[in-house]
């Protein structure tokens, strides 16, 4: 995936300037940023929820076209928030993410998936009924149902146990090895520095950043370019 | 395609498996809802009450004579269905007036029948209770004067004819004149009955009134269990939103499919609750071959009724104050519809307003649909609310969605 100059703005509000970056097959590629600078905003456009105001995606070379385009089996999304329906048990939301792509996943890959991540044990539980976790592993097995070749992931470690954070790692680079590649955005260490690449939001502008910065002195590194720039 | 299928179909068992609670709540919310409406229409009308009215008579002469009398005005057309009489001692009476038993009192002196009959006319005393609900007491005053001034232009007819006999010198054709004014009065007064075409007009149209508050109850019932239900549907798009619209399932297909699958499970559930009261009503209303049309023609107005919940709370939202507000303009439109007080009883304002709301189109057709027909024009008007419906919920959603993005991300 290659994202080139994309922009958004929101009433007066310019939140994403000019991002540009790009996913290699088989890596895995981090985003950071302070709170509201415009990650999640970034994520829904790639994986096609939003439409960008600027700019161009390409996905496997060939631009991407918003609304037109069907990304499930291409792109796995898993968004911050619960993107389930908490009447509906686990099976059915995951048959309703299968049905999402043209070719319907295999029975023995989503149960292999479903073992995988624990979900097994609560596959016909009431979505509703289940902890911020098991929310988060049901989740994430919706995103790969489909065999996606790209996983977005906005700060998926968060309501998850160590326990399993140190499998989601495990996943993510069995991911990456199997050929696929990950964009994940998160605030947590171990992550970060599980990332092949690492870009920093800053101001609304993607800069590749040195994992051995912190977030604050990368800011304090862009500011001094930008303001060697005016001058 | 398949997305679509599977995305409806969850959405519909979704709210099949959700119909208990939302029956149980419903019940709870109506019951609490029942006692507001019940206290609410007491005050309203308790001044509209109509009961039979008793009237103690009371004669100083207790003779069959007076008996006779009372048997006959209390049998006669303008007496019979609203007025009983009792014969009663003054003792009696006055503790009936007083224990608000009866709402007036006549007291007959001696030689009143034979007053009337020789032209000499000693007034009866009628006592009237003001003590308790004016309006039969009122309907007696009325009806006893109108009675009071028949009888005298009865009376001066008569006695017009007995003097000019008397004056002419004709005293022997005194009893056939007056045989024959009584026969002439009688004649005109029954032919002038044919002046008036008696028709049957009820404020609440083509159905009885047991019927028509019947179908205002489970309606109003039914819009309970409908916001109750609002609560489980989406108004404002969310991460599942996005994350669908971004495989090909559309906001708009979104809102289209949940808002179908909602208002279909309303509508089957609400005309399942409702069958036996629809058949039971059909049977009383004599219509036993329109309950078919019946049970269609609710389950279509429930259907209608179902977008219209989905619109209102998209305007309104889902949360307990949206849920709120909801309720209390759902109630308003209700009113004003005529469903709590038939609307030609409200002022003309609030009958014009309620004429063009959905509840009256709904009424109007279930009415329609008791008589073994639905008119084409009130078909029209519920599909065409249903599609306008549909389309502005959509749009609602739409605009709610990306207000609701740019505030998550501006913050």
């Amino acid at each position: 995936m290659e994202v080139i100059k994309i922009q958004k703005t929101y009433g007066k509000k310019q939140v994403l300037k000019e991002i540009s970056f790009e996913m290699k097959k088989g890596t895995c590629t981090g985003i950071i940023g302070a709170n509201g600078c415009g990650k999640s905003t970034l994520f829904r456009i790639l994986s096609g929820g939003e439409k960008a105001d600027g700019g161009e995606i390409l996905i496997e070379g060939k631009p991407y076209r918003y609304g037109k385009d069907n990304l499930a089996g291409i792109v796995g999304y898993i968004p911050q928030e619960n993107a389930l329906i908490e009447e509906l048990s686990v099976k059915d939301n995951i048959a309703l993410f299968a049905s999402l792509s043209r070719k319907k996943p295999e029975a023995e890959y989503v149960k292999s998936l479903c073992n995988h991540f624990s979900v097994t044990d609560f596959y016909k539980e009431r979505v509703g009924r289940l902890s911020g976790g098991m929310k988060k592993r049901v989740a994430i097995v919706c995103a790969l149902v489909n065999r996606p070749r790209i996983l977005i992931m906005d700060e998926p470690s968060a309501a998850l146990d160590l326990v399993f954070k140190e499998e989601l790692g495990h996943y993510i680079k069995l991911f990456t090895a199997q050929g696929g590649s990950v964009l994940i955005s998160s605030h947590d260490k171990g992550e970060i520095e599980a990332c092949d690449t690492l870009y920093a939001i800053v101001d609304g502008v993607t800069v590749l950043a040195d994992k051995a910065l912190s977030l604050e002195e990368m800011i304090e590194r862009y500011m001094k370019t930008k303001r060697k720039e005016s001058v | 395609m398949r997305a679509g299928v599977v995305f409806f179909g969850l959405q519909c068992k979704k709210y099949g498996k959700l119909l208990p609670a939302i029956l149980g709540k419903s019940l709870i919310f109506a019951a609490v809802m029942g006692v507001f409406a019940a206290v609410a229409v007491k005050m309203l009308s308790a001044e509209s009450s109509f009961s039979e009215i008793t009237v103690a008579v009371v004669s100083e002469e207790d003779d069959s004579v007076t008996d006779m009398l009372v048997g006959f005005v209390g049998a006669m057309d303008s007496f019979e269905e609203s007025v009983s009489f009792e014969r009663m001692s003054e003792e009696q009476a006055r503790k009936a007036l007083e224990k608000r038993e009866v709402y007036a009192a006549i007291y007959l002196p001696a030689g009143v029948l034979e007053g009337i009959l020789n032209g000499n006319n000693i007034p009866a005393k009628v006592v009237l209770s003001r003590a308790g609900s004016e309006m039969e007491t009122a309907v007696f005053e009325a009806v006893a004067k109108a009675g009071g001034r028949m009888l005298s232009i009865a009376q001066a007819g008569i006695y017009a004819a007995d003097e000019l006999c008397l004056e002419t010198d004709r005293k022997e054709n005194i009893r056939e004149a007056e045989d024959y004014l009584n026969n002439a009065y009688l004649e005109y007064a029954l032919n002038r009955t044919a002046i008036f075409e008696l028709e049957e007009v009820t404020a609440v149209g083509k159905v009885s009134i047991q019927t028509y508050y019947t179908l205002s109850v489970m309606i109003a019932f039914l819009t309970f269990a409908g916001v109750v239900m609002g609560r489980y549907a989406k108004v404002t798009p969310d991460a599942l939103t996005s994350v669908l619209s971004a495989s090909g399932l559309g906001w708009g297909r979104q809102y289209l499919l949940d808002t179908i699958a909602f208002s279909l499970a309303f509508a089957v559930a609400g005309t399942a609750l409702g069958c036996p009261v629809l058949v039971f009503c059909a049977v009383t209303e004599g219509r036993k071959s329109a309950v078919v049309l019946v049970l269609i023609t609710f389950m279509s107005a429930l259907c209608f009724l179902g977008i219209f919940f989905r619109l209102i709370l998209g305007l309104t939202g889902s949360g307990n104050m949206g849920l709120g507000c909801a309720v209390v303009l759902l109630l308003t439109m209700m009113f004003l519809c005529g469903m709590f007080i038939p609307s030609v009883f409200l002022p003309v304002w609030a009958e014009r307003i309620g004429g063009v709301l959905p509840y009256h189109d709904v009424l109007e057709i279930l009415v329609c649909s008791f008589q073994g027909k639905v008119e084409n024009v009130d078909v029209i008007g519920l599909l065409s609310g249903a599609v306008i419906g549909l389309l502005s919920g959509a749009g609602i959603f739409f605009v709610r969605g990306k207000k609701a993005i740019r505030e998550a991300d501006v913050q």
